[in-house]
Parts: C-alpha cells; sequence; structure tokens
C-alpha cells in the first residue's frame, strides 16, 4: 500500500473558490423544509422568505406584532464601488395565518447592521461604528430621522461588530460585541472602552452605557429568565448556557484575567442565538427553556436550566430542529406575538469569512428564511393591542405568562404621561401582596418609566417592601440598589443592601456582593466581604474577588489608614487582600501571617503573592519564615520568582540555601535549587550535583546558571554517567540552551540512541535561542538518528516562530523522513470524492484514537480530551471536507481564531513560542503543543508576535496509509452531523483514566483487595482514556492487569456534584463489573441510586475480562425528585 | 506595462492612504497665528480628534464649510476623528497599547503629508481636569511632536465644545474650561493658532444625543460659530442650498474614505489573521480613485457655490 505522502504531488496553489460547488444544495425552501426533523410536538412551517428578505441577521418583534429584522448583503467586506445599501426590513401577517404577507423596506443603506430593536417610538439598528435610532415620522413605515446614539464601536471583524440588541426586563437595552473588537465611546460619565468581548448595558433615559458583563469569544444569545437573571450563548465557544451576572467574565482571548467563570454546559458545539419559551401557546413541560442555535450542525438546541446554588445548572434536552440541509443556517430565535417561535435562518452553505475567502463564489448573499414553529393542536397565544390598552390593563399584563407581552407592555407603559403610571404603578405594588412574579414586574416596570433626571422614582419603602418577600424578589431589589448606588442616589442604599450580603440565600448574596460593587465605596467592599462569613460558591467568590480587585485602589488605601477595618475579621481581610494583587496588601498580609493569623492553605497564597508584589523589606520577611522547615519550598520559590521577575532579593539566602539543598524532603531541596539557580550562590556545585544526580531539574539548571553562556563541564560529564534517558536529556538540553555549540558534541553522541521525546526537548533548547536552528541544523549534517527523534524534533520546530527552515530539512534527512506535501487542486478533489464514496468513520475514529497520532493530546471531542488545539466537536458540522484535509495536511494554513501562536523575543535574545494563555504588565504565560505552560517575565519580554503557525505539527499524518487517512478525515466530516457523531450530552461520562499494572501486580492485590484500586492514596498510576464518540469505551482500550489466573482492567471515572442529594447512574451493562463510588463499593445495576454530597466523587470500575466483552457506558441522572445536580468532568 | 496583475499592483500600494494622482505639493510656509485664515492651493488639511470631528463625517456641516471658505483652489480634506480618542491615540490602537495607535497615526500622516492639521482634542480628559491636565498636555506635546516631524504642518489647535444639558454635566463647565485654557497655552507655546471652540459653541443652542455629543442640528446650529472662530469667513446664509449640495458630496467622501483609512475586518486584512484573508486587502486601495473622483465632485460643486457669490 502506498503511504499518502508518496501518492500525493507536490503543488501549491489552491484553487479554493470553485471547490465543493457541487454540494451546494437546492435553494427552494420546500427542499430545505423537506430535510427537518423536528421535536414530536411541533410543526414548521415558512413564514418569510427570499426575495422578501435576505441574509437576515437579528430580527425582533414590536409591539404591533411586526417583525424588524436587520438583514446584510454585503457582508462579509463592502467592495469598492458596492452601495451601501444593506436593509431593515419590516414584516406584517396582516391575516394572521402564520405567514408575512406585507414587507416595508424601513431603511435601506446601512453597512452590515447587525442589531435591531424597535422600541421609544423607532427602532435602534447596529451599524457597524455606530448605534443609531431611527424614526419614521411622517407614518409612511419608512425611516425619515436618523441619530447616532453611540459611536466608537470597533469592526476589526464584521461578525464581532455590535450586534444582538435586546431590552431587559428593566428597560435597558443591552448589547454584545465579539473578542476582536475594541470599543471607545464618549458618554456623559466619561469615555468607556471595552478592548474585547462583552455585553454593553444602555439606560435609554440617561444615555448611561456600562459594560455589564465581559468575556465569552462571539456571544450572540442573550436572554433573561422570568427573575431577570441573564443567559448568554457564544458562537465561537462550545460551553453551551453561560449564566452572566453584573460584573460575570468568562474566557477573553488573549488578555485573559486570573480567573474566570465557565459556561454550564462544557463540550458543547459553538452557538447562535437565544430564546426563552414562555407563553400560553407552548406545552407546561417547555416553558422556561432555553432554545439556540447550533448553527454549525443545522440544528436547533433545547437546555433546561435549573436553580444551582448561587448559579444554575443546565441539561440538554432533545433537539428541536436537526437537518441534513447545508445552508440551513438558523442564528437568531424570538417567541411572536402568537406564541410561536420562529427563527432567523441565515442561509448559506458558508458561515463565515476567517477561514473562507470574502469573495469565495459559494457564499450566498440573496437568500434568506424565517420558519415558525408551533405546537401541534394547541392555540396561539392571544395577540394583545396595546396601543388599546389603559394604564391600569397595561399593567394588568404584567400578570401575562408570556414574557414578550410583559416586556411590550412595559414599553408601552413608558410611552404614557409619566405622572401617571408611576402612580398607577405604585397603587398596584400597594395591592399586589403576595403576588411576588407581580411585584418583580412592577419594580421592572418603574426602572423602564424612569425618566431622564437621574432620581428613581423608587422611595426606600418599596425596597423595604420587596426585601419581605423570597429570595428571587429580593435579588432583584438587589439589582435595582445596584443602580441606585452607582448613581449615587439615595444613602439609605448602602444600608438596605449591606444585609443582603448575609442572606440566607445564595443568590441573594451574590446580587448583593454585585449591587455593592457598584456603590464604589470602601465601606460598600467591608459590606461585600461580609458574605465569606456564609457558604460560598464559585459565583460568589467570583464577584467577591473582583469586587476587592476592582475597587483595591479605593478601599486599600483607607484600610491602611484605619477607615475600614473589617471588624478585624481575618478571613475577610486575607480574602481583600489577596484579591488587591497590589504591592500595598503585601505588607499587611504578612504581617497577618507572621501574627498566626492566616491558615492553611492561604499562606502559600500569601507567599506566593510576596514573590511576585512585595518589596526587598518584605522579601527579607519572607526569607525569615523559612526558619518554619514546611515554609522553605513556598518561599524559596516565591523568592526566586522575585528574583526572576523582578531582580529583587533578599539578603542572607546563603545561610538557608546551603543546608535545604540536603534536605530529605525532595521538594525542599528543589526550591533551594531554585533559588540557588537564581540567585547565582556561590560554592554550592557539590551538593547541587548531588541533586542533579537524582534527577533535579533545578539543581541542573542551577549548575548551568552559574557556569553563564559556556558549557557546563560538570554538567557534561554527569551527562556521560546517567543511565535514565529523561535525565540525560535534561542535562543536554539545559547545556544547549546557555551553549549550543559546546552541547553539540554530546548531543550527537546521545541523539542515534535516544527516545523520540529528546528530539523534542533537545530541539526546544535550540529554537530558544536566535543561533541555535542554524547550529544544529548544521550539526546534524551527514549524520543518521532515529526516525521518532527526527519526527518530534520537526514537530516542536515547525510548530515555533522563527527562521527553522533549514533546521526542519536537516531533520528530515537525518531521519531519513519524507517531506509532507501540499495537494494540487485536482488531488483535492480527488481526495474528496474518495472521503464521501469511501472513507468509514468508524475505522477513522479508531485512527484517531491511535496514540501515534497524539490527535487526542491536543484536541477534545466535546470537552473531553486535550486542550491544546480547538475541540472537534461539530468540524464536521461546520467544516468543508477539503479544509479537513488542509487542515491535516498543512496545519499552518488553517488556524482557527484564538490558536495563532505568540512569539515572544526576549532582551538577552531568547525566543519563546506557544498558545497566549494570558499576560499582564508581570507575565506571559504560553502554552507549547505538548500542552506544557511557560510564564516569561514580562520586563524581559523584547518583542510579542502573533505569528501565522499552527501549533499542530505538519507530518502528524505523514505514517498514515491513504485508507486510513481517508478515513480519518470521513470521521472528522461526520463529526457533529446528525447521527452516529454528534456528540450527546445525556450525562455520559466520558472522560476515564486507565490504572497501569505494578511489578508484582499479584502481591499488590493480596495486600490492599479490589479496593485498592479505589484508594485515593494509592500508588497507581494512571493513563487518560476517553470514550468513543457515542460514548462507550472499549473495554480493551484499557490496560490489562494478570494476576491470580484472571484478567482485569480498572478504569476510573470522575463526577461533579454541584447540588447534593441522590445520584443516578445508568450502566449500558452491569455484567463482570465492580463498581466503588469513593472508597465505598456498591453492587452494579443497571440503575443505581446514591445519595451523594456536594463536590467531587470518584467511580472505580474494575472489569473482570472474562465476564465482559462489551464496552462500557456510565452516565449520569437525576432520580425524580431528587434536588442533585450532577455532571461528569470533562477535560484531558 | 509588464504583465502584472491589478491585484499585485494593489497590493503593493496597500498602505498609502493617498492615490499617486493627488501628488505631494511643494512645502507651504506657515499659516498665520491670528487674524483671519485662508487655506491655500494645494493645501492638504487633516482634522484629528475624537467624536466630535469623527461625527461630522456622517452630516458634513463642518467640511462642508471648511471647503466652501476655500472654493476654487485644490485643497483636500481628511477627517481622521475618532470617537473616544486622546492625544494618547488609545482609540487608535486596536489590539496594542496607545503607543500602537500613535505609530499607526504617524505612518498615515507620513503616507497623507498634511500642510495642516486641525486638532480638536480635550473632550474626553475633561473628565479627569483639572489633575489629569499636566498629563494630557504632555501627550499633546508628544503628538504635535510627531506631527510636526513628519511634514512641518501649520497646526492648529481647537478646544473642546460646550457639552449640552444633562444632570451628570451640571459642574462640568470648570473642567472644560480648565481644558480649553491648558490647550491655549500649549497654543501659545507652540505659535500654533488656536481656536477657542468652547466659547464659540457656549452660546449655541444644543439639543445634543447625552450631553457630549451633538445631533446633526447641532452640528448644522454650531457650524458658523465654529468656522468664525478658527478666523474663517463665515458661508453667506443665502448659500444654503449650494451647501446643502456640497455637504451631501462631502459625506460619500468621507465615507469613501472611511472605508479606506478604517477599513472593517481589520484582523483579517492587515492583523494577526492576515495569513488567512489577507489578500482581500487588495481591495482597500482600490478606493482611492473613488475618492479622487468624488473630490473632483466636491471641486466643481463648491467652484459653482463660488460662482454664485
Amino acid at each position: 500500500m502506498k503511504r499518502i505522502t508518496t501518492s500525493l504531488l507536490a503543488l501549491t496553489a489552491a484553487a479554493q473558490a470553485q471547490r465543493d460547488l457541487k454540494e451546494i444544495p437546492s435553494v427552494d425552501p420546500a427542499v430545505e423544509q423537506a430535510t427537518f426533523k423536528l421535536s414530536p410536538e411541533l410543526e414548521v412551517n415558512l413564514f418569510a422568505q427570499d426575495p422578501l428578505i435576505a441574509k437576515p441577521i437579528q430580527m425582533a418583534w414590536d409591539e404591533k406584532g411586526r417583525l424588524w429584522v436587520a438583514s446584510s448583503a454585503i457582508y462579509p467586506h463592502i467592495k469598492p464601488a458596492q452601495e451601501q445599501s444593506d436593509k431593515i426590513v419590516v414584516l406584517e401577517d396582516t391575516d394572521h395565518d402564520g405567514k408575512a404577507d406585507k414587507s416595508t423596506v424601513f431603511f435601506e443603506g446601512l453597512l452590515i447592521p447587525t442589531g435591531i430593536l424597535p422600541g421609544d417610538g423607532g427602532a435602534y439598528v447596529a451599524n457597524s461604528t455606530e448605534l443609531l435610532f431611527m424614526k419614521d415620522t411622517d407614518g409612511d413605515g419608512r425611516a425619515d430621522s436618523k441619530e447616532v446614539i453611540m459611536s466608537g464601536f470597533g469592526t476589526e471583524d464584521t461578525h464581532h461588530i455590535l450586534h444582538s440588541i435586546k431590552r431587559g426586563h428593566d428597560g435597558c437595552l443591552y448589547f454584545n460585541q465579539s473578542v476582536y473588537i475594541h470599543t471607545h465611546s464618549e458618554t456623559p460619565f466619561g469615555v468607556r472602552r471595552l478592548m474585547g468581548s462583552g455585553i454593553w448595558q444602555f439606560r435609554t433615559e440617561t444615555k448611561r452605557a456600562e459594560v455589564f458583563a465581559m468575556g465569552h469569544v462571539n456571544p450572540w444569545g442573550h436572554v433573561w429568565d422570568s427573575w431577570g437573571q441573564s443567559f448568554v450563548t457564544d458562537g465561537a465557544y462550545g460551553e453551551g448556557i453561560n449564566y452572566s451576572f453584573p460584573g460575570a467574565t468568562f474566557i477573553c482571548l488573549p488578555n485573559q484575567l486570573p480567573r474566570i467563570l465557565r459556561g454550564l454546559n462544557p463540550g458543547q458545539p459553538k452557538h447562535c442565538g437565544l430564546e426563552v419559551i414562555s407563553g400560553r401557546h407552548f406545552p407546561a413541560e417547555w416553558q422556561g427553556d432555553m432554545i439556540t442555535c447550533d448553527f454549525r450542525g443545522h440544528r436547533v438546541n433545547r437546555f433546561k436550566v435549573s436553580d444551582n446554588a448561587s448559579g444554575f445548572s443546565s441539561q440538554q434536552l432533545g433537539d428541536v430542529v436537526t437537518s441534513t440541509h447545508g445552508s440551513f443556517r438558523p442564528i437568531d430565535l424570538k417567541m411572536g406575538p402568537d406564541g410561536a417561535l420562529y427563527i432567523a435562518d441565515w442561509y448559506n452553505p458558508i458561515i463565515q469569512h476567517g477561514e473562507v475567502d470574502f469573495r469565495d463564489e459559494r457564499r450566498d448573499h440573496t437568500h434568506g428564511r424565517i420558519w415558525r414553529l408551533t405546537a401541534k393542536g394547541r392555540e396561539p397565544s392571544p395577540r394583545i393591542n396595546f396601543a388599546a390598552q389603559s394604564i391600569t390593563d397595561l399593567i394588568a399584563l404584567l400578570k401575562a405568562p408570556e414574557q414578550w407581552v410583559r416586556l411590550d407592555a412595559k414599553q408601552e407603559l413608558k410611552s404614557r404621561p409619566h405622572d401617571a403610571v408611576i402612580e398607577a404603578l405604585k397603587a398596584a405594588f400597594a395591592s399586589a401582596g403576595n403576588d411576588t412574579a407581580f411585584l418583580r414586574e412592577i419594580t421592572w416596570a418603574v426602572q423602564t418609566v424612569a425618566d431622564f433626571d437621574l432620581k428613581w422614582p423608587f422611595d426606600a419603602s418599596l425596597i423595604d417592601s420587596l426585601l419581605k418577600h423570597d429570595a428571587s424578589t429580593k435579588g432583584v431589589a438587589a439589582r435595582v440598589l445596584g443602580f441606585v448606588l452607582r448613581d449615587g442616589k439615595g444613602p439609605q442604599a448602602l444600608t438596605l443592601t449591606a444585609p443582603l450580603a448575609s442572606d440566607p440565600s445564595p443568590r441573594v448574596r451574590l446580587e448583593a456582593v454585585n449591587a455593592l460593587r457598584m456603590a464604589g465605596s470602601p465601606a460598600a467592599v467591608e459590606a461585600a466581604c461580609r458574605v465569606l462569613d456564609h457558604p460560598m460558591d464559585e459565583n460568589i467568590d467570583f464577584a467577591l474577588w473582583l469586587t476587592c480587585r476592582q475597587l483595591a485602589d479605593t478601599w486599600l488605601p483607607a484600610f491602611q489608614k484605619g477607615e475600614i477595618t473589617f471588624g478585624g475579621n481575618i478571613t475577610q481581610i486575607s480574602f481583600a487582600l489577596k484579591a488587591a494583587d497590589r504591592p500595598q496588601a503585601v505588607g499587611a498580609l504578612l504581617a497577618l501571617v507572621a501574627d498566626g493569623k492566616v491558615s492553611g492553605d492561604r499562606v502559600k497564597d500569601v507567599i506566593a503573592l510576596v514573590g511576585a508584589l512585595g518589596s526587598k523589606e518584605d522579601l527579607q520577611k519572607l526569607l525569615a519564615m523559612a526558619a518554619k522547615a514546611e515554609m522553605r519550598a513556598p518561599v524559596f520559590n516565591a523568592l526566586a520568582v522575585a528574583m526572576r521577575q523582578r531582580k529583587t532579593a533578599a539578603d542572607g539566602a546563603d545561610a538557608f540555601v546551603r543546608p535545604a539543598l540536603a534536605d530529605p524532603d525532595r521538594a525542599t531541596a528543589d526550591a533551594a535549587a531554585n533559588l540557588a539557580g537564581a540567585y547565582l550562590l556561590p560554592a554550592l556545585e557539590d551538593p547541587l550535583l548531588k541533586l542533579a544526580n537524582n534527577g533535579s531539574l533545578n539543581a541542573i539548571r542551577a549548575l548551568q546558571a552559574m557556569t553563564g553562556n559556556r558549557a557546563s563541564t560538570l554538567l557534561l560529564s554527569l551527562a556521560d554517567q546517567i543511565d535514565a534517558p529523561d535525565l540525560r536529556t535534561e542535562i543536554l538540553a539545559t547545556i544547549a540552551a546557555a551553549d549550543p555549540a559546546g552541547a553539540v558534541p554530546q548531543i550527537l553522541k546521545w541523539l542515534p540512541n535516544a527516545p523520540a521525546e529528546a528530539g523534542t526537548r533537545i530541539v526546544d533548547a535550540f529554537i530558544a535561542r536566535k543561533d541555535g536552528p542554524a547550529i544544529l541544523a548544521a550539526a546534524l549534517k551527514d549524520q543518521k538518528i532515529p526516525a521518532a527523534v527526527a519526527s518530534a524534533g520537526i514537530q516542536k520546530a515547525s510548530s515555533a516562530g522563527g527562521d527553522t527552515k533549514a533546521l526542519v530539512e536537516a531533520l528530515t534527512i537525518a531521519g531519513g523522513l519524507q517531506p509532507v506535501m501540499a495537494l494540487s487542486p485536482d488531488q483535492l478533489s480527488a481526495m474528496m470524492a474518495e472521503v464521501k464514496a469511501s472513507g468509514d468513520p468508524a475505522r477513522g475514529e479508531l485512527v484517531y484514537r491511535r496514540a501515534s497520532q497524539q490527535c487526542q493530546v491536543c484536541h477534545a471531542i466535546g470537552a473531553v480530551g486535550g486542550i491544546v488545539g480547538p475541540d472537534l466537536v461539530s468540524i464536521g458540522a461546520s467544516a468543508p471536507v477539503d479544509y479537513i484535509i488542509e487542515s491535516l495536511l498543512e496545519p499552518s494554513k488553517k488556524i482557527k481564531e484564538g490558536y495563532a501562536t505568540t512569539m515572544l523575543s526576549t532582551k538577552d535574545g531568547g525566543i519563546h513560542s506557544g498558545f497566549l494563555v494570558r499576560q499582564d504588565d508581570r507575565e506571559v504565560i504560553l502554552r507549547d503543543a505538548a500542552g506544557n505552560v511557560e510564564s516569561i517575565p514580562a520586563n524581559t519580554v523584547a518583542k510579542q508576535e502573533s505569528i501565522p503557525v499552527s501549533l499542530m505539527p505538519p507530518g502528524l499524518t505523514a505514517t498514515l496509509r491513504r485508507d486510513e487517512f481517508i478515513d480519518l478525515v470521513r470521521f472528522l466530516s461526520e463529526l457533529g452531523k446528525d447521527g452516529a457523531y454528534k456528540v450527546q450530552e445525556d450525562g455520559t461520562a466520558r472522560r476515564w483514566r486507565s490504572a497501569q499494572p505494578l511489578p508484582d501486580m499479584g502481591r499488590w492485590l493480596s495486600l490492599k483487595g479490589t479496593r485498592g484500586f479505589a484508594d485515593a492514596a494509592s500508588e497507581l498510576t494512571w493513563l487518560p482514556l476517553y470514550s468513543h464518540v457515542d460514548g462507550t469505551l472499549p473495554i480493551t482500550d484499557a490496560a490489562p492487569f494478570k494476576a491470580g489466573g484472571r484478567t482485569q482492567a480498572v478504569l476510573q471515572t470522575e463526577i461533579d456534584v454541584t447540588t447534593a442529594g441522590k445520584v443516578g447512574l445508568r450502566l449500558n451493562d452491569a455484567a463482570g463489573l465492580q463498581i466503588f463510588v469513593g472508597n465505598a463499593a456498591v453492587t452494579p445495576a443497571a440503575e443505581l441510586s446514591l445519595d451523594l454530597p456536594a463536590g467531587r466523587s470518584t467511580i472505580t470500575v474494575v472489569v473482570d475480562a472474562a465476564a465482559r466483552q462489551t464496552p462500557l457506558k456510565l452516565s449520569t441522572f437525576r432520580p425524580d425528585g431528587s434536588p442533585a445536580a450532577v455532571r461528569p468532568v470533562g477535560g484531558n | 506595462m509588464a504583465p502584472f496583475s491589478s491585484r499585485f499592483l494593489a497590493a503593493a500600494a496597500s498602505f498609502c492612504l493617498v492615490a499617486a494622482a493627488s501628488a505631494q505639493a511643494p512645502a507651504l510656509p506657515a499659516l498665520p497665528e491670528s487674524g483671519p485664515l485662508a487655506f491655500r492651493e494645494g493645501d492638504t488639511v487633516v482634522m484629528l480628534g475624537d467624536t466630535f470631528l469623527e461625527r461630522d463625517g456622517n452630516y458634513g456641516h463642518l467640511e462642508a464649510a471648511l471647503t466652501a471658505s476655500c472654493a476654487g483652489k485644490h485643497v483636500r480634506f481628511r477627517n481622521m476623528g475618532w470617537s473616544g480618542d486622546t492625544p494618547r491615540c488609545e482609540s487608535r490602537s486596536y489590539f496594542g497599547p496607545p503607543q500602537e495607535g500613535f505609530d499607526r497615526l504617524k505612518a498615515q500622516l507620513t503616507e497623507i503629508k498634511p500642510s495642516v492639521v486641525i486638532l480638536c482634542y480635550g473632550a474626553v480628559d475633561a473628565f479627569n481636569a483639572p489633575a489629569g491636565l499636566p498629563d494630557f498636555l504632555a501627550s499633546y506635546r508628544r503628538l504635535l511632536d510627531m506631527v510636526t516631524e513628519v511634514s512641518k504642518p501649520s497646526i492648529i489647535l481647537m478646544a473642546p465644545p460646550a457639552t449640552g444639558d444633562h444632570p451628570a454635566l451640571a459642574q462640568h463647565l470648570p473642567k472644560l474650561e480648565a481644558t480649553r485654557d491648558a490647550i491655549k497655552s500649549l497654543a501659545a507655546e507652540r505659535h500654533a493658532r488656536f481656536a477657542d471652540t468652547l466659547a464659540a459653541t457656549l452660546p449655541v443652542k444644543k439639543q445634543t444625543v447625552n450631553g457630549v455629543t451633538f445631533t446633526e442640528a447641532d452640528y448644522a446650529a454650531m457650524t458658523p460659530a465654529v468656522i468664525t472662530s478658527l478666523g474663517l469667513p463665515s458661508p453667506a446664509p443665502d448659500d444654503t442650498n449650494r451647501l446643502a449640495e456640497l455637504r451631501k458630496a462631502v459625506v460619500e467622501k468621507q465615507r469613501l474614505f472611511f472605508y479606506r483609512w478604517r477599513p472593517q475586518n481589520e484582523i483579517y486584512l492587515f492583523g494577526a489573521r492576515k495569513h488567512e484573508q489577507g489578500n482581500n486587502g487588495v481591495e482597500i486601495p482600490m478606493f482611492d480613485p473613488l475618492i479622487a473622483k468624488q473630490e473632483a465632485a466636491i471641486a466643481a460643486i463648491a467652484a459653482k457655490a463660488k460662482g454664485a457669490n
């Protein structure tokens, strides 16, 4: 069989544009509709189509029951001499038959409008750099007045620009921008800048614009539940539904905060748009469900969200719509005035312009559909003529089950005489009794109609009455108090808010912390920190951390002057100081540690903070702490950081380091070597050499550091005596990094016998220097090295920055490898046809899972697997086959957004490259292709650039036969499409690890018993193992244990119980299994129900290979009536 | 001609912001520091600032009036206002620190080679006045040094305009005045013309969008006062219709120039992802001839207006 590389000719230019044109599906809506598979309760009809509309992006209903649609034929980029002619179209269904029969062009002449929201007597339109407000003043249905409400929105990427304009229950406008956008906008409260992705909150009455939440990659969905809580979806990230409170911060590339929040459904495909089901038309079990679009997989997904401590958990339900039509691109959803769910279908075989040419001929500019989903056999929701309602009637409509009716009623109230509305709302509030839903709506109505003078028509007694009700109502009150505190109105607001930080409800405590942050005063920070006296969770901890961090310049000086004291509560003080992350905080923290007032793990946090920020004086105090044995390792490491990052040292370290190098505790000795290397302490060669001989990398590096930029003769001789391959490689790499030429003779001696990993490490050492690649390339001339070593070295060299071409060539020749070749357009077409005709996805999945292919080391499928590269969960649904083939053969040609390589040149001539994890003014953190994380002190960086090189090395598939390659491509191209290769989020555990046999397994088992496998403290080593896409794990993938005449395999997985209670476990087949949850044995059965506490639980499964061949599938579920929330743990 | 594709030629010119047709005129002497102001044959006037200038691009009142003031002469205007910008060039930086915005502006000015630069900064920094004024002035000096180094243009410093009614701005006027005074002293120090836009616009009745940015009607109302404060002759009141025609043509040119100097999709065309779709960058210089054509149309309308006077 021919190898793939030899069957391909080397040709370069790829004529992407015309390829795959044959697969463009029919534009007939009937053909498209015929492909829809619907949830059984639903049916679908076509509401509107081209030419009535083309390329719909966002849609919104007005209070008259008309559908406003923002659409762009210009996207992705205006052509020279092209007319700026994008439109806002208004559709009407005048005879209420479920089909649009009237269309009016409200405005033509926009540039890629990506947001529309009718209201306030006109319509808000997102128009690239501007947020516009347009009005039809003469009643002809067309806009004749246009004002710029805000400007300065960035346009660095036209599918990231200002978009998704929504109206909150509170009457504010909310709109989003995505990760590449940098916005600078002048407001009456000063300039506001948002660098990256986030959600803006805009008060129409005061024109105050603030950033409500930050992060996400490309968030196009934002809705509120009936309690005013926000949920967000991300069109370029895979965590499903995201719970977003004020200040919530999610992934923000590349300038990641030190901590972020995560979505509720990790491992989902990317989602665009979001709607929450409400109203009488949909069945009861759909109420409150969140519906979003997997636009790449041609699907509409459904999630059920439920309370989970201060936040939520989210469970995926069966799909609402699935389709195999390649142009069905659901991107926005809105509940309509009849209670039906309307879906905007962007209708395009091409979804975006980052990876496909702007002018690709396959790109559709003329079509678009709006589909209408109704529940079978159910009456439509009643349509409301809002204009005909009295103020009293409108207030009564705030009780409607339809969320849009309640929103429109509030909007209509805004257009009525202000004072009369306020009086009527006050009266309704007074007589609302315990109808908490109504009380919340009235509160929001008051916010919605609030007038321009920044005075809330609220008095403390109204808030006070809200606070007498249930947690959700108190939460709404706290949110309102946040606005009041931010505006600096109402001196009693702080008094009302402060006690809420101690509320029994975690949701109220979270709202209180967020509200107190708005106040921005030291007293408010002090009040917020009282939340620490109560149980904390991820959201509350984040909110408090953000509060203490954002307001550090305000509260820290007040604390230092004694103006606030936190009541002397050490837990609160140390949390606040640590979160502040400021040099001034260090002295105060050290004093607390010295007094023994800081406990446990927090001491180590403090020590690390001193290393990062402390003055020389602080470092001196830190060193003194090394008198205590258990403090030595963290203290030495922190001092080394201070030296490397800031060239700040404590005096007298020698006396501590010398004895510690011989410390029997290895961590302490290692840390001492680390500090010896950082401080270049003299006369320590002997103890360091001894330590190096025992495999201490820090000792090796310290020895080399002491020799400077010459090869360390001590290390060279050590390398000669060492047999352990890892250590020998490490020593030579360390020498090479300092003196590449000096290391060459020993390296040439070593490489012919070295394992593959040596290729990676040695090349890494050479490419870290500007002169390194050329030196190694020259040295390799006429040498022979093992193919595996060469291949590993090539992978490293080709994913690095700098000029490594000659080195790659030298490694290729020395290793006797074939170079990777590109495909000609004809070859590519032939291969695509072959993938379609004969590719076998099941065989392809086995190729993907082979350890030698290394796919799983870097990539996850559905949040399970490596994190270096993009999650491939829906790659098949989103990427054309040609794209997948080219990505495999020439990774650097196709780099997913957010996965570019960053190259740093340091002032000493060093080069570091990798994925930029995050950076701040202290350090830049890179992750390399092996997943190793490296911190480079920011002050040593001379130049930082983003380079068009993929961390995925070329040639990974070079060892495959052509049929294997075809199968692999077919497997990848099926991922995420409807069918067997779509990851089901059904609670199945898909991340496993397998125990590796010990030398004398029989003896071990007789001592420990099978239960020993479940012992977290056992000496077993484990290797990661991931289930197939269908959730099953072949028993044969696990390492077999042979003992006592039996063959066993031991597998382990973890589940996260976020709310304690009865947790269900479901097995595909209980035969041949022993199961331990934690250390407790449980009797295997098809379904188990266990009482589990909150936190992480380990499930150990011991398989008797003789009694069982069927693959293992284990899923979690919530038994009826249980409050538990549980999900399997993902990751690598 | 060698068989180079138009794509290749366009790519070669991709960072050139002016078409070859509008070649650099010989250096012009400095404009007078005070008294009447008149733009000269061959002047290239860059307007640099924040939202106040940027948004005139939507309406054209200011630029149409500037254009009308020099009808019959070949004078080009380039509005490079950027919402929220400061003399530190914070809004021009895209993904990098403000210095990148500063460097980008320098590269753009190097291509345009202005003979006159009108700067209107201070609206953003006024929120930090008076405490922030020393820093504002230091960064302003650095910006002026750069502008001068690039093409030695005549410099005109405008004070920020007056704001409108908004409860949050009740105490704002003293901050604006302090900022204005600082800019005035800077102008004196640099021997540059100073225009007191604050004083000129304070008496004008303004609706404003949000207290700090202005409606089209506000621009119409403020323009005569702003023009006068610059030392230019105010357009004749009976010239309204022709000015409207001129304004329409100016807005169209500003739109084309906006596509040219602040194109969408920066990340793909010229930024970190140009390795993917950077080939599409060849289209951007193709706006140059369209801009030049529109400028010819503007000149014709302006000349007509002048003829009527």
